[in-house]
């Protein structure tokens, strides 16, 4: 028997089988295209000037006054959202997991709301309320105060709208711990004599510390490179954060695309150092309070302090609501002078972006196809490199990870630039395929880890069995593995499809005429059309969130269901 | 189809989970892979399922090399023609009874008649001929087990491979499974290997009984000749011996009979079962086993070879026999007495164990 | 039968296109044009046209809802009835950025850009991105020459200009009745302290020199006191605008017409001035690049645009320009006179509207505490 005869199956040892070298090939040379790449291209463009390398400039930029004004505003903006999403987030899953409020099953699912809709359309909502004169909540404190408390447009307001979007990331960590935390912990809490409080305090919170912690630095991370809510918001305050000064550095004429890429560079570097902090104070720390599965931690009764939290709870929601609600009020006015008037009720703002405007057309249609071909793009690589990582023993496939999951410390605006840097002069720049590219490298950490974890839920033993029943690998991953993650992928689809939906920064950098995203139209329409104009787009934007959402519930709620039975 | 194992290593990172296993499995007959959890079982047993690469070795199915890390061979592991029953059984929850089943004629590109045909016959065989178009998540954990085990065999293969089949059903039900597969295996004539850390079950399945330690071969033979003549300290202990104790051979009779000295006086006499002859002096352990052990009233027994006085320390009456601890001089003895003549805690009595049934030694070999 | 229809597919093209040919004849372009020379030209220019079938236009201050009928009109004109035309809406530094990186990618996408970035048309002259081009329109635009705002054989200007846009309604509220400003002095009022807003200069390529051009005229005094009501800023001119009308601020100092005239339109009520001190006019110029995908089409839109009936069609559309060349007349002259009518500030836009004099003015206003630092 031949050594090298495929038709017996025999091949050479597996580290030098052929076509699993040619995978693992493939996908390097894809992630250094795709991930290496435009990171390497930032920082080449920081420290490569005409002349050579050069650091020349490098003090230039950072001596700048402007600079270092952007830098303290982007540190207090996160640190103030991170306190603020922190401390609202924690305290909803807590009332949620561990309380005996009121409509908790009602209040659940509405927490996570703000984590599928736009910051920007957020942004734009919060002027109608907070906006420092004709803001509504200004105008009916004023007269009772003597003066107008609120004013949006500041780091306050930024870290205030950035805080209450990004509150459902803590809450859903902190609610995972809570819920898989094995009960026993606090009930010996009590058994030692600590009160309810008490108990919450110094047990519950503590072990859910590197939950909560790993919550609060994806906020920072994700608020320090975030685009939009700055640009809404504190252009007219002249809050300048590093993101907005990168756009702008690209934006000026004449452009500056080494300080952009210096700047870029040290967002990139800060939100690197953040992640390996991060991930040196977890280092094992994961899962030691979980002993079992399904096991249900014991409420804690709250007694009549039950309605209060409820009240919180509620309150935050408005919080989340009312803005919309009143951006909806715009919407339906000619023009807006503060305050809703019946005279000034019309339909023409959601006409005008339906049926007129080209650019909201051209955004929504452009919009809907990245979406759904981006969206079915990153789940069939996100699925492909799973299977790869979960069910090969391919040699380096360490590196795969390493690479693939890079791109969750990139902030977006620093992303789509590397893009536009590597990929600007050729055919793709300017094209909607490179919009979509950028999206699906920034999200490929989501779409991986969500499709990993499925992946890994599926026994082993399922696909192994296929391969002793005579299924070559390809066919044990299609018959077997792929049908039973298929629902799950459903909603790691819609996820990626909601998350490309309202995506600003990148695409703020990739975008040409013509390739204008739904968000990138919303801020065009902005530039020029009525404030309700704007309102409308904002709404329909929302609108188009808010129905994925009622789907992806839909679904997971199916797919409990048909697994409890 | 003989199975042929040489050599076999496997390791992850520093663990080394399988170090030079040498077997070879007769056809058509079972034999089991014996050994505390972690000792390698299931590792030897994928690498011969092809699930996993050894990192050395030879193995062979029939006259056919599957793996040879000198020539470079490594067959993957749908083209051995291996059936394997897995410990969770692994039904595919997205298919019926009968796509489980039918799945390696499916794959193997069988007519559709003929795939319906012999997914029927075999599922009649195992008993579930009315489960054909059951949807697979809805089974009882028995009836699993008899999918798994239809859906190896329905592409007759010539060796399948069992890790831990019985383990996740209740006692009554294993009881029947075992018989079943026995009965299958006399019909269908494969050649079985199977893995168990379940003495018992490997005891009434086995041709052979192979005992694994800390991926070491330990010890092969027939089920009566493994039970009762354990080779290491080790086997003894595993196959259930509750005397094992540790002392100093003190003299030497010719045919392998020594006495060993377990401190205090006490001396028994056991027969010597490492392959070397055993050495004045040297560190020895000594095992037999609670039911061996004749405890008597104190007085009743002429002193003689291994007649020991003690106290009952504890008894525990469980069911068919009742379970003494007794206290005798330095060693703390387990035994089992019949019902009908108990004796109680502090009772005074006098063991007896036959030298036949003791087995001693090399200190070394107790691991 | 599939072969016959093939046939008649054929022979109905070729009956197309040989009435298309017979009607180049008598577009009305061509029916305006005595001379014969030029009418040949221009035919040759038509027909150049007719096989480009298209021209993308990119530009600012000119809505997109207005361009269309621009389009439209253009089309009509010249028989263009299959050209496709597409017009980007862009800010000023937006329209660079996407330009200068279109040319540093070798790529042919606009072919008129129409803004106002003098500095910027200049580099590109340099550079040689910039189609010569000599329309016998270029005559007419004696204005344009007069202010300095043509280049020979490249482009002729209209321009516009920045200038303030209050609420009377919103002034009274806040206390300044009978506000009647006539001057620059008058917006620089202590009581207007945090009820002013402006677009920010650090963004703006157009409003920095313009408002340079204006501290020019009033003194650095000016500058300081302006900086003293701490104006809130805006990026894009929309954004200022929508504000006078919700009344957020009383007033937006540098806004254009178009601006007013979009308040009034939604019945907020709104004044435009034009300070007695003058304004800066901003040329606005459309220019062929030389990478145009479509030079004989973009030839023919320059001449419409620039003859007397393209630019009363532009003034018609709705853009609110000062035309450089006289005669073209606005719907709303009370937001809008003609460029006789309103002082020019004297700027020189090679000197005081370069991209060192502009950085210069710029350190000047962060001095003043405008603008980020
Ligand atoms: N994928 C793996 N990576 C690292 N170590 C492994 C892996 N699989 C098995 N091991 C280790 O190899 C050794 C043998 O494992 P194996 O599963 O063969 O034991 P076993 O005899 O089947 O035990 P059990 O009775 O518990 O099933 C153990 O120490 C185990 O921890
Ligand atoms: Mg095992």
């Amino acid at each position: 028997m031949s050594v090298a005869s495929t038709a017996s199956g025999s091949v050479r040892l597996p580290l030098f089988r052929g076509h699993g070298v040619i995978a693992v090939a493939t996908i390097y040379a894809g992630l250094a295209v795709t991930v290496v790449l435009p990171l390497a291209a930032v920082l080449f463009q920081a420290v490569v000037a005409d002349e050579g390398l050069s650091f020349a400039k490098i003090r230039e930029v950072f001596s700048s006054p402007s600079i270092v004004d952007a830098t303290v505003n982007t540190v207090v903006v996160s640190a103030l959202a991170v306190v603020l999403a922190g401390s609202v987030g924690v305290t909803l899953a807590w009332l949620v997991a561990r309380s005996n409020m009121p409509l908790k099953r009602v209040f659940d699912p509405l927490n996570m709301i703000p984590f599928y809709l736009s910051s920007v359309v957020g942004a734009l909502s919060w002027q109608v309320i907070a906006a420092p004169r004709t803001g509504m909540a200004n105008t009916w404190l004023e007269p009772l105060l003597g003066y107008a408390p609120f004013n949006i447009y500041s780091v306050w307001g930024i870290a205030f709208v950035l805080g209450l979007f990004y509150a459902p990331y803590v809450y859903l960590f902190t609610l995972g711990s809570l819920q898989s935390m094995d009960a026993a912990l606090e009930e010996a809490a009590r058994m030692s004599g600590a009160s309810k409080l008490q108990t919450a305090v110094r047990v519950t919170l503590p072990l859910s510390a590197p939950a909560i912690l790993s919550a609060c630095i994806l906020v920072f991370v994700t608020s320090a490179g975030i685009f939009g809510v700055p640009l809404v918001l504190g252009v007219p305050g002249r809050v300048h954060t590093l993101s907005t000064l990168i756009y702008r550095y690209i934006a000026e004429y004449p452009s500056d695309f080494a300080a952009a890429a210096i700047l870029s560079s040290a967002l990139f570097l800060f939100t690197v150092a953040l992640t390996a902090l991060q991930m040196a104070l977890l280092r094992g720390r994961r899962f030691t309070t979980v002993t079992g599965k399904g096991y249900r931690p014991r409420t804690v009764d709250l007694g009549a302090w039950r309605w209060v939290g409820a009240g919180i709870n509620a309150l935050y929601l408005l919080f989340v609501i009312v803005p919309f609600l009143a951006l909806l009020l715009v919407s339906l006015q000619d023009a807006w002078t503060g305050s809703f008037e019946w005279a000034r009720l019309t339909l023409a703002n959601y006409h005008q972006v339906l049926f007129v405007d080209v650019t909201a057309k051209r955004g929504l249609m452009n919009s809907l196809v990245i979406s759904t071909v981006g969206a079915t793009l990153a789940v069939a690589v996100s699925l492909l490199l799973a299977l790869v990582l979960q069910r090969t023993r391919l040699p380096a496939r360490q590196g795969i990870v390493w690479l693939s999951m890079l791109p969750v410390t990139v902030p977006g605006i620093v992303l789509g630039f590397g893009f536009l840097v590597a990929f600007v002069s050729t055919p793709l720049y300017g094209t909607l395929w490179l919009i979509m590219l950028a999206y699906i490298v920034h999200y490929l950490p989501t779409g991986l880890r969500n499709t990993e974890s499925l992946v890994q839920a599926i026994s082993r033993e399922l696909d192994e069995s296929a391969r002793m029943s005579g299924a070559t690998w390809w066919e044990a991953m299609t018959r077997v593995v792929v049908p039973l993650v298929a629902p799950g992928m459903v909603s790691i689809w819609l996820l990626l499809f909601v998350t490309f939906i309202r995506e600003v920064s990148a695409s703020m950098m990739l975008f040409t005429y013509g390739t204008e995203t739904m968000s990138i139209a919303l801020i065009r329409i902005m530039e020029y059309e009525p404030y309700g104009v704007s309102g409308a787009f904002g709404v329909l934007q929302t609108l188009l969130l808010l129905g994925c959402v009622a789907l992806i519930r839909q679904l997971s709620s199916a797919r409990q269901s048909s697994q409890a039975a | 189809m003989p199975v042929h194992v040489r050599g076999l290593a496997k390791t992850y990172g520093a663990v080394r989970a399988v170090q030079g296993v040498d077997f070879t499995v007769a056809p058509g007959t079972t034999v089991t892979l014996l050994g505390p959890s972690g000792c390698g079982k299931t590792t030897t047993l994928r690498c011969i399922a092809g699930l996993e690469v050894p990192t050395a070795g030879r193995i062979t199915v029939g006259d056919r090399v599957v793996y040879d890390d000198a020539e470079g061979i490594f067959v993957e592991p749908e083209r051995r023609n291996i059936g394997m029953v897995f410990q969770s059984y692994a039904i595919w929850p997205h298919m019926t009874v009968g796509g489980n089943v039918g799945f390696p004629l499916k794959i193997s590109g069988r007519p559709k008649a003929e795939v319906e045909e012999r997914t029927r016959a075999i599922l009649q065989l195992v008993g579930l001929g009315d489960l054909h178009d059951r949807p697979a998540a809805a089974l009882s954990g028995g009836q699993q087990q008899r999918v798994a085990l239809a859906r190896a065999l329905v592409h007759e293969p010539q060796v399948v491979l069992f890790d831990e089949p019985l383990s996740n059903l209740d006692a009554n039900l294993r009881e029947r499974m075992r018989t079943e597969l026995q009965l299958l295996q006399a019909r269908l004539g494969f050649t079985a290997i199977f893995v168990t850390h379940d003495q018992q079950e490997a005891l009434s399945l086995s041709d052979r009984i192979i005992v694994m330690n800390r991926g070491r071969l330990e010890q092969e033979g027939t089920p009566q000749d493994v039970f009762q003549n354990p080779a290491t300290a080790f086997t003894a202990r595993f196959l259930g011996y509750a005397n094992v104790f540790a002392g100093e051979v003190a003299d030497i009779a010719d045919a392998g009979k020594v006495r060993i000295d377990l401190g205090d006086g006490v001396l028994l006499a056991a027969r010597w079962r490492a392959s070397e002859p055993a050495r004045k002096g040297e560190r020895g352990t000594i095992a037999f086993r609670a039911d061996r052990v004749a405890v008597e009233p104190r007085g009743t027994v002429p002193p003689g070879d291994n007649v020991i006085a003690g106290d009952i320390e504890a008894a525990a009456f469980l069911g068919t026999f009742i379970d003494y601890t007794i206290h005798a001089g330095p060693l703390q003895i387990k035994a089992e007495g019949p019902v009908d003549k108990p004796f109680v805690r502090g009772d005074a009595v006098q063991i007896r164990i036959s030298p036949a049934q003791c087995h001693a030694f090399r200190a070394a070999d107790a691991a | 039968m599939k072969r016959w229809l093939n046939l008649a597919v054929a022979a109905a093209g070729l009956v197309t296109a040989a009435a298309a040919t017979a009607r180049a004849e008598d577009v009305p372009a061509l029916a305006a044009i005595s001379d014969t020379a030029e009418r040949a030209r221009v035919q040759a220019l038509i027909e150049g046209a007719r096989k480009e079938g298209g021209l993308s236009w990119i530009g600012v201050q000119i809505e997109p809802g207005h361009a269309n009928p621009i389009l439209a009109e253009f089309k009509r004109y010249y028989g263009l009835d299959d050209l496709k035309g597409e017009y980007t809406y862009a800010g000023t530094g937006e329209i660079v950025t996407r330009i200068e990186q279109l040319l540093r990618a070798k790529r042919k996408e606009f072919d008129i850009v129409w803004t106002a970035s003098w500095a910027w048309y200049k580099d590109l002259l340099k550079r040689g991105e910039i189609m010569q081009y000599d329309s016998p329109h270029y005559a007419a635009y004696t204005l344009s020459d007069q202010n300095g705002m043509s280049q020979k054989g490249y482009w002729a200007s209209d321009a516009y200009a920045f200038a303030p846009i209050y609420n009377p309604q919103t002034m009274e509220q806040n206390g300044l009745k009978n506000f009647n400003p006539t001057s620059w002095n008058d917006f620089v009022d202590p009581r207007l302290a945090g009820r002013i807003c402006m677009i920010d200069v650090m963004v703006s390529t157009s409003a920095a020199p313009v408002l340079a051009g204006v501290v020019k005229a009033m003194g650095d005094e000016w500058l300081k006191k302006l900086g003293a009501l701490k104006p809130a800023l805006h990026i894009k001119a929309a954004q200022g605008r929508e504000w006078v009308g919700s009344g957020e601020f009383a007033a937006t100092l540098l806004n254009s017409p178009k601006d007013a005239l979009s308040l009034q339109q939604r019945n907020i009520p709104t004044k435009q001035v034009f300070p007695k001190e003058g304004v800066v006019l901003i040329p606005f110029a459309p220019i062929i690049l030389s990478s145009a995908p479509h030079p004989n089409t973009a030839k023919l839109f320059i001449d419409f645009v620039r003859s007397a009936y393209g630019a009363q069609t532009v003034m018609n559309s709705g853009s609110l320009l000062f035309f450089g060349r006289p005669g073209v007349k606005s719907k709303y002259p009370d937001i809008l006179p003609v460029m006789e009518e309103v002082k020019a500030i004297p700027f020189d836009w090679e000197t005081e509207g370069s991209t060192a004099a502009v950085k210069a003015f710029r350190e000047k206003l962060r001095a003043a505490g405008i603008g980020a630092k």
